[in-house]
């Protein structure tokens, strides 16, 4: 590999995306070339200036519609134009200062303290783990139990004496020293044989149980611990307005994006209850106390939080304390 | 009746349970457009943002310029996007033992975490072409060459040349602005990892 070669590879040698045999043949020639080894200090250089970015207290304080400190407000503004990144993260604190401004602005779905999701899921797997080891405790002593008796008739059966065969005891206790019993005859021997090979056959079957109670546990494990939300990017928010009444248009939205959609209403000052439902009417989301501003109510609903489909919003009046419908929206996602 | 910035600031501390609800309730709201990119590690950051709140309450950080409510609510949007930014950042491949450690210092004029030089790269980084810094985008996201020649349908001997000369070009522009600033003798070194800051880095606000 010459040098020309060797420095065309560098910015992937940086990233780590180089195969192993370009990587090694690089890494060789760049222990003995200098000039390379400036290129590779170069390639440095230019990976963090391409990679840089507005800074976090610079995005909060564009997003507070105020000047960053330290940066010109210009060449910010055209950073954002121009890095996707930026822009993205530039729309969250704008979405997170929305909801400082606007107490009205609902959250969707939520928002849930965060307290009680954790405690949720902490009950979620208590619950999970309790019933998996009541299960696994009542196995586990019927295991033992049928261990037990298995010994007591390996006992017994080694207790009788033996006029033509030789009984091997076949439990996994060790059994009692053998003494002959005279008392017992070859009919209950015979028994006794029979309930050792039931007991046996129960024994196997619980420790099947116990085994696949324990695959339940850990499967049910997994899934009580798994992640429960998708990655997704986040692009700008879109604001929706749309009229009230059964007749109304539908509302569409992306799936993959934040949505905060106004719902007008010609009620002033009206107080609302909310619930979100699919097709087939089952409530997906439900807001009590939803407040009206400026003859709207503003709902946020996060990027992925419904599935593609086509939804609901019912909105309710409290009336003498019941719920009377009022306005009605339909929204597809797609 | 509502207590005051100050009252709630000092509830919080004393974990007052009305305070915390109060001031966990606005962090889990201000945090809440956040919450899907930070995904698993949520529960983290909501509790990094706490200690930071408390540090900053508990060292008389909060001087009552803005209302307590935007005071917290800056400090969680600036803590949740320094984390978001942490977890997406690409590691540089280590190379120890070909470092241009002993290359002379003079060849590296770099970066250091200050503010204007902050400016400064950024300004670098406008004075290059948008196309050069979508190919480095890639670069740093982590393509390799053969995924970026798939995605731009180019050739990879032209891809690779084409990303030289964008280097070249940030390379030229860097030095220019740096060497024109006043005060340019200063010695600044390479940072050798883009990630090596590691978690958040909440500024003071």
């Amino acid at each position: 590999m010459n040098c020309d070669q060797a420095i065309e590879f560098l910015p992937w040698l940086l990233n780590g995306t180089l195969e192993a045999g370009e990587r090694d043949e690089v890494r060789r020639h760049l222990a003995d070339c200098e000039r390379c080894r400036a290129a590779l200090n170069d390639t440095r250089e230019a990976w963090t200036t391409f990679d840089q970015h507005l800074p976090s207290d610079a995005l909060v304080a564009l997003a507070y519609g105020e000047a960053p400190q330290g940066i010109d407000s210009a060449l910010a503004e055209r950073h954002l134009a121009s890095c996707p990144q930026c822009a993205a993260e530039m729309e969250l604190a704008r979405m997170s200062r929305r909801l400082e401004e606007d107490d009205k602005v609902v959250p969707f779905p939520g928002p849930r303290p965060v307290d009680e999701e954790r405690d949720r899921g902490y009950r979620t797997w208590r619950a999970v783990a309790l019933a998996a080891g009541f299960t696994g405790l009542v196995a586990a002593t019927g295991w033992f139990y049928e261990v037990q008796q298995v010994g007591n008739l390996a006992m017994q059966v080694a207790q009788k004496p033996a006029p033509s065969q030789q009984i091997q005891p076949t439990a996994t206790p060790s059994p009692a020293p053998v003494r002959p019993n005279p008392g017992v005859s070859d009919q209950q021997v015979a028994e006794f044989r029979k309930q050792i090979e039931e007991s046996q056959q129960r024994q196997q079957k619980l420790a099947a149980d116990l085994k696949q109670t324990q695959e339940k546990i850990a499967t049910l494990s997994r899934e009580a611990m798994a992640p429960q939300i998708n990655v997704q990017t986040l692009t700008s928010p879109e604001v929706v307005r749309d009229g009230n009444g059964p007749e109304a248009k539908e509302i569409v939205f992306p799936s993959g994006r934040p949505v905060l959609v106004s719902l007008s209403t010609a009620s002033e000052k009206a107080v609302r209850d909310m619930d979100v439902v699919d097709r087939r009417g089952k409530i997906l989301f439900s807001e009590r106390g939803l407040r009206e501003n400026r003859g709207e109510y503003t709902v946020g609903f996060r990027a992925g939080s419904l599935e593609p489909g086509r939804y609901t919003i019912q909105l309710y009046e409290t009336v003498n304390g019941q719920q009377v419908p009022r306005e009605t929206y339909r929204i597809r996602v797609e | 009746m509502m207590a005051t910035d100050q009252e709630t600031a000092a509830g919080y501390l004393k974990g007052e349970s009305e305070a915390v609800e109060t001031v966990d309730g606005w962090i889990s709201r201000a945090a809440w457009p956040y919450q899907r990119r930070l995904a698993d590690r949520w529960e983290d950051v909501l509790q990094d943002v706490r200690l930071e709140v408390t540090r900053l309450l508990g060292t008389g950080k909060f001087r009552g310029e803005s209302s307590l409510r935007t005071y917290l609510w800056r400090v969680v949007s600036h803590t949740c996007l320094d984390q978001i930014r942490a977890q997406s950042k690409w590691k540089w491949t280590d190379l120890d033992g070909l470092d241009a450690a002993d290359e002379p210092a003079a060849t590296a004029p770099a970066i250091s975490a200050r503010q204007e030089d902050k400016d400064l790269l950024l300004r670098v980084l406008d004075r290059v072409p948008q196309d050069c810094r979508e190919l480095w985008r890639m670069i740093v996201a982590g393509l390799s060459y053969r995924e970026m020649s798939l995605r731009m349908s180019v050739a990879e001997g032209t891809l690779r040349v084409r990303v030289l000369r964008c280097r070249e070009k940030a390379v030229a522009a860097r030095h220019e602005l740096f060497e024109s600033r006043p005060g340019s003798g200063r010695n600044i070194t390479v940072k050798r990892s883009p990630n090596s800051s590691g978690g958040a880095n909440t500024n003071e606000l």
